[in-house]
């Protein structure tokens, strides 16, 4: 049976088909999670991004003008809607004073090994303002002027934000070498 | 150019085509998350989201115009309920019932104020026992007076500024400690009107002070509280009322406590209303030929019709209403049909019997040949429709929005503008032009019933949305078997209406 190409799935979608919608989800659910997963702080937040980001898509798909890569359409409006979130949540977490709660932290291992799952944890070690910053800078691709404009800050926010989240990322990489270095001593006795 | 930094490199290299699985929930939540609530209303925003917004723009513009020309309307006063009392208008202050009371207590003070009547405030006093009550508002009106010497009764205010005469609610008066109480009916029957808490002055005389030169001044203060721990002041030069305003409100004052005329709202208001909608609309075909209306009903399909026209009518007291009005919708639908007939052409054949080259006889024969057709014809039809509206209404208000329902009849002239329709043939139905027919218009009597949810954007205008259902009826074309179609649409109709000057 051929598979359907992107445009394709996404007639289907605009026609409100539920075959086509569920087919579109289980193209892209996955890239997307782990979109969801680079923004929040742990695995319920990433799903309910995702499942918030979606339920956009499929709402705005009638507006995808069958141009382009339909992934990147999606992979924006995941982007947006979990900068929208985490704008939201700043707020609240202001009111409440849970900005600083960690959820979760890598493993000590070594810096050749380290895959996919650890540096997500890395990522998500991270405050969510130098989070949000990163990610849009250096997985997504943006430069500062454009996440000044989509975070509501100004450019040199986004700058030290940037700066601060490599100190930390590095700090953590070093700690992960100290770890390696002193278990690949261990293992030598 | 955006600098190469190797951690982001690490990052974007590891996390950029990541992937993870999300439970199996997600799905089901976007699923529930999107049901036919959900649709629906993207439905109604996508179809109909452009035209509230024009409707809105066109009412915020013409709300800043006439805003502008005229800053002091109060919203939403069309409706007899808030209609500012007469009373009120002469002091320019625009206050609910309560603040009626202002009036009588402004009068009686000037009264005492130019009979030398002196008298000290406590306010705080006042205040802290009509709290200590929760009594839910009170209202001072003080004026001050220039000093007038009356032997013991003179007196200051806390401050020490001169002479101030204070009459506050009789409500929050009984609770002072103890005070000198005069009571001073303002008018003989007002003992038995609402307005008796007016009707006692409080005079507080407190220690004397040296009399010293003032210049005469009038100060007004009023006095809102919303409960029983905040206080609003609003002052003099908030109200800024002059003593000619002063004066014409005492005046109006004395009307109504004198004459005590009722108050009375409108009692109609008449309004005007540009309108605009669209609904979908499917049609039923009834008529005398079973085989064409059947055909004729196969090609129908469900399409939308826009309208657009005005509206006049009336609001009576109770919230009840009637309009009339002019509409005119147009639609469009793909027309496609099967013919299926049996065509029969005749045709003269001429025959000729020869023998060596003479002809003995000849003659002509008519041949009939019958052709079984089989085609498919498609066209888009045009057709309109003029509608006179007859609808009654019935609305309840809450602050600036409207609730309601609205029924009613509309007579309607539907018009084939262009397009195909289809006529009896032998052994089947085939498709002609609409051009070539009779009959292109059918007149009808529908019935609708909608729900009525309007916002008044200011005193004058108001939008409305009116989501309704409407059929055919009855139809008014000649009963000769001619095949008529019966509407049935459902919809949503947009009204931006305009209030005329009610009349009393």
């Amino acid at each position: 049976m051929r598979e359907l190409s992107e445009y394709e799935l996404a007639e289907g979608c605009q026609r409100e088909e539920h075959s086509a919608q569920e087919a579109l989800y289980a193209r892209f659910a996955r890239r997307m999670f782990a979109v969801c997963l680079r923004y929040a702080r742990h695995q319920p937040e990433a799903e309910d991004l995702l499942q918030e980001g979606f339920v956009r898509v499929f709402d705005k798909l009638g507006s995808f003008r069958m141009e382009g890569s339909l992934e990147g359409w999606i992979r924006r409006i995941m982007v947006h809607t979990c900068i929208n979130h985490i704008r939201k949540k700043s707020v609240r977490d202001e009111v409440l004073g849970t900005d600083h709660v960690q959820e979760r932290s890598v493993a000590p291992m070594a810096l050749s090994n380290l895959g996919e799952q650890e540096l997500m944890a890395l990522v998500q070690e991270l405050p969510s303002g130098y989070r949000v910053v990163f990610n849009l800078y250096a997985i997504e691709g943006y430069d500062h002027a454009e996440i000044a404009a989509l975070m509501g800050f100004g450019e040199s926010t986004s700058r030290s934000q940037l700066a601060k989240a490599r100190q930390q990322l590095q700090r953590r990489l070093e700690e992960l070498k100290v770890m390696e270095h002193h278990e690949g001593k261990t293992s030598d006795r | 150019m955006k600098e190469k930094h190797p951690i982001d490199e690490l990052f974007a290299r590891g996390l950029r085509d990541a992937e993870a699985a999300p439970s199996a929930a997600v799905w089901e939540g976007i699923v529930l998350e999107r049901g036919w609530a959900h649709l629906t209303l993207l439905q109604l925003r996508r179809r109909w989201g452009w035209l509230a917004l024009v409707f809105l723009l066109g009412g915020g513009a013409t709300y800043l115009g006439i805003s502008s020309g005229n800053g002091t309307e109060v919203a939403g006063s069309q409706l007899p309920e808030q209609m500012t009392h007469p009373a009120l208008m002469a002091l320019d202050v625009s206050q609910t019932a309560p603040s009626n009371t202002l009036i009588s207590a402004s009068f009686s003070e000037v009264e005492m104020g130019s009979t030398g009547a002196s008298n000290a405030i406590t306010q705080d006093e006042q205040h802290s026992s009509a709290q200590s009550r929760g009594q839910r508002s009170e209202q001072v009106l003080v004026v001050e007076t220039a000093p007038v010497d009356i032997g013991s009764a003179r007196s200051s205010d806390p401050l020490g500024n001169p002479t101030v005469l204070q009459i506050a609610t009789a409500d929050a008066a009984s609770s002072i400690a103890e005070p000198m109480r005069v009571a001073q009916p303002m008018h003989a029957e007002q003992e038995e009107t609402p307005h008796e808490k007016f009707s006692s002055v409080d005079v507080r005389p407190t220690a004397e002070l040296p009399l010293v030169p003032y210049e005469p001044a009038i100060r007004f203060e009023h006095r809102y509280r919303n409960n029983a721990s905040e206080m609003e002041v609003v002052r003099p030069s908030m109200l800024q009322i002059r003593p000619s305003i002063l004066e014409r409100g005492l005046l109006a004052a004395e009307l109504h406590y004198g004459n005590r005329p009722e108050f009375r709202g409108p009692r109609r208001i008449w309004w005007v209303a540009a309108t605009a909608g669209q609904f979908r609309e499917t049609r039923t075909w009834h008529g005398g030929d079973a085989e064409l209306v059947n055909a004729l009903q196969g090609t129908e399909t469900l399409h939308h019709t826009f309208n657009f026209g005005v509206l006049t009518g009336m609001n009576f007291k109770g919230g009840f209403g009637a309009a009339a009005g002019l509409e005119y919708s147009a639609a469009r639908y793909d027309f496609q049909h099967l013919d299926q007939f049996s065509s029969m052409q005749d045709s003269l054949v001429t025959y000729v019997i020869t023998f060596n080259s003479q002809i003995v006889d000849s003659y002509v024969d008519t041949l009939t040949t019958l052709t079984e057709v089989r085609q498919t014809v498609a066209a888009v039809n045009h057709y309109t429709s003029l509608h006179v509206p007859l609808e009654g209404s019935w609305h309840k208000a809450w602050r600036r929005w409207h609730f309601g329902v609205r029924c009613g009849l509309a007579l309607e002239f539907n018009t084939m503008r262009s397009g195909i329709t289809l006529m009896n043939e032998q052994g089947g139905t085939r498709s002609v032009d609409v051009s070539s027919t009779e009959k292109r218009t059918a007149a009808l009597v529908s019935g609708g019933l909608a729900a009525d949810l309007g916002y008044a954007i200011n005193e004058r205008l108001a939008i409305w949305a009116s989501p309704g259902y409407a059929t055919g009826l009855l139809s008014l074309s000649p009963t000769d078997g001619t095949p008529y179609a019966m509407p049935e649409r459902m919809g949503i109709r947009f009204r931006l209406a305009y209030t005329l000057r009610p009349h009393q």
